[in-house]
């Protein structure tokens, strides 16, 4: 479990913007405007004896600026899992023409005899109940053969892999660089009775050695699978099939050109309000 | 229509929202889905990376949520155009950099939206005056 660290300096909104520059610089990663307070936000791990005497040294000379009456207090937060409010508003949820995706705390009646796909997210990304992934999912339904091995980049939740197999693949690799989303994964893969099935690593895709995949999948946005495009095709059988989502409909033009220049050729494309997804065959 | 329960301010790195404080301790406790925010974020956001981006979420009743994104801070701006890492800790006595007049226009250009600005020259004497703060010199 990682530790942060609050930085909460009272400030008014034109102190906080003259303290950020300051507070960037010393490493922290986030902000929040609460209260006539400034909270700032860094991982302890990058926090240091050095780093706070600059913090103080830096801070006193921008609060003689700001304000003689500014305070500032420092307190550790333990990470934790703080979408638990959030999962307990989620119900199962119906997908395609085959899959129900639902928490572990839920029933599901299942009259249509749907695959059930069994998620507790914590906090992972991969639930269905974004459009992106209900997208990605509805292709994965159409295009996945008993045949197939399938890579999932960037698992989140796993949920990908685990319909991947549970639609019928003979097995399914996911990685992921998320710590939280790695031990997330496992444990629904554990909990979907698929581990055997499913191999789960913590690496990038350039350091995967893995033999290529008859499909990937890849839930990410758009800048990031330009980036990982060079990969996914050495990572993809000639005639394999990508299968993207994490795009919006402003995106497509500039996704196509890039799959276009990567020898890929866009074969399919669902669209949920502003989301799209596309299937595209990775040609020789 | 749904009732408002809370706004949330924050200002995080653009296309790099994760789970992290301040975003999940911040939405968690409105029970906001966090990782949805994040992804939402980070697709909105990823031609602006490098730069930190205020936004203000709304929060719902039913634990839906809106967002909006704000133009980046002066501040911050105006630091990497100097190319300096902070301000001066005595604007009045010690400057620590500069900014020409055309890079003052365009970062007053881009803030235009989230100013309280008539036009483009009351909007650059207000980002001057940050500048002044900062002791960030501006140049003819």
């Amino acid at each position: 479990m990682k530790t942060y660290l609050e930085i909460s300096i009272t400030a008014t909104p034109h102190q906080q913007e003259l303290l950020l520059p300051t507070m960037i610089e010393l490493g922290c990663q986030g902000f929040q405007e609460s209260d006539g307070e400034l909270l700032c936000y860094i991982d302890k791990s990058r926090w240091s004896s050095d780093k706070y005497e600059q913090f103080r040294s830096d801070l006193k000379r921008t609060l003689r600026i700001i304000s003689a009456n500014a305070s500032v207090r420092i307190k550790e937060i333990q990470e934790e899992n703080w979408n638990v409010l959030w999962e307990q508003t989620i119900q199962p949820i119906e997908i395609g023409q085959k899959l129900v995706v639902k928490p572990s705390w839920c029933d599901y009646n299942n009259i249509e005899n749907r695959i059930i796909i069994q998620i507790d997210p914590k906090m992972s990304f991969g639930t269905g109940y974004h459009e992106t992934t209900r997208l990605i999912l509805q292709l994965l339904e159409r295009y996945v053969d008993a045949e197939y091995s399938i890579l999932d980049v960037g698992m989140g939740t796993g949920i990908l892999a685990i319909a991947g197999v549970k639609l019928g693949t003979t097995t399914a690799v996911g990685i992921d660089v998320d710590d939280w989303s790695i031990e997330n994964a496992r444990e629904n893969v554990e909990s979907n009775c698929v581990a055997d099935k499913v191999a789960i690593f913590k690496k990038p895709i350039d350091e995967l050695e893995s033999p290529p995949a008859d499909l990937i999948t890849a839930n990410l946005t758009l800048n990031s699978i330009i980036e990982l495009l060079q990969h996914f095709r050495s990572h993809l059988r000639d005639g394999g099939l990508l299968l993207l989502s994490g795009l919006l409909q402003s995106d497509r033009q500039a996704m196509t050109k890039h799959l276009r220049d990567h020898h890929f050729e866009v074969i399919e494309q669902l669209t949920e309000n502003e989301w799209i997804a596309l299937a595209a065959q990775k040609l020789t | 229509m749904k009732k408002v329960v809370g706004f949330v301010k924050l200002q995080i790195p653009a296309g790099q929202a994760n789970p992290a404080p301040p975003i999940g301790p911040a939405l968690g406790q409105k029970g906001v889905n966090i990782m949805e925010f994040c992804k939402q974020f980070n697709t909105k956001t990823q031609d602006k990376q490098g730069l930190i981006i205020p936004v203000v979420v709304t929060v719902y009743s039913d634990k839906s949520f809106t967002f909006i994104t704000k133009t980046p801070p002066a501040s911050v701006l105006l630091a990497k155009a100097a190319k300096v890492e902070k301000g001066s800790g005595e604007p009045n006595r010690n400057k620590v950099g500069k900014v020409t007049k055309t890079q003052l226009r365009e970062i007053a250009e881009l803030k235009m939206p989230d100013l309280n600005a008539h036009d483009v020259d009351a909007a650059m004497k207000m980002v001057a005056g940050t500048a002044r703060s900062m002791g960030i010199l501006v140049e003819d």
